[in-house]
């Protein structure tokens, strides 16, 4: 039985949830959806979100560990950066896939997600071995496992996209 | 063996056309066509024919290989 915060929390998201799924298709169908596009501003700003949800995440999983999951914390979390990763798909859908990121950007995030996996890989193994000797418990693998691989991921697209 | 290339001597030539200019010119970032300057990118074929085309000149006045 959910508490009143869970249940808060709950209708909380599903409202932003219902507001950016019908703001996606209404977008789609207008003609003020052309003004918007994706330029290195809107990729910078979607990764450097990406990296202080990645932290943000981090750090909430640490402080607390059960509410994380219990009170639906992490997904207040990422909601930032998830509203920014629609954006894209709103643009890329509406303009085609070739004006959504260009060849560099596609080649950033490849490395990016190379990275990711590199920090994901070992630190599935490190939460495999403490859960096998019983120092943690429960669901915390999941708040660090995907938090850790949003912000290599993230920092690792912003890393190579500034890079100069 | 590196790419090297003669971007900012071509954009020089045209009137001194900005890197956004170009950038906008051949459908990539700003930063892209900074880091191809830089020589910190190798474009792919489809975009180095684009950057020829918008400088009227051939792949090979642009883009050259480079002994390490």
């Amino acid at each position: 039985m959910d508490t009143v915060a869970e249940k808060i929390i709950k209708i909380i998201l599903f409202v932003l949830v219902v507001i950016a799924a019908l703001l996606f298709f209404v977008m789609l169908n207008r003609k003020r959806s052309e003004k918007f596009s994706i330029d290195e501003r809107v990729y910078a700003a979607t990764h450097l979100a990406g990296i202080i949800c990645g932290a943000a995440g981090l750090v909430a999983a640490f402080i607390w560990p059960l509410q994380i999951i219990e009170l639906h914390i992490w997904e207040l979390i990422i909601l930032p950066f998830a509203f920014m990763e629609m954006y894209w798909l709103l643009v890329i859908r509406k303009h085609k896939v070739a004006r959504g990121i260009d060849e560099k950007q596609m080649f950033d995030l490849h490395r990016a997600a190379a990275l990711a996996w590199s920090v994901s890989f070992p630190l599935t193994i490190v939460l495999f071995v403490l859960y096998q000797n019983s120092i943690l418990s429960g669901l915390f693998w999941f708040p660090i496992l995907i938090f850790a691989s949003l912000a290599a991921y993230c920092g690792g697209a912003l890393y190579y996209f500034r890079r100069q | 063996m590196k790419l090297g290339n003669n971007l900012r001597r071509c954009r020089f030539e045209a009137d001194n056309m900005s890197q956004e200019l170009l950038s906008k010119k051949v459908g990539v970032t700003r930063q892209t066509v900074i880091s191809l300057e830089k020589g910190r990118y190798v474009p792919s074929t489809l975009l180095a024919l684009k950057i020829a085309r918008v400088f009227g000149k051939a792949v090979e006045e642009i883009f050259f290989l480079q002994e390490d």
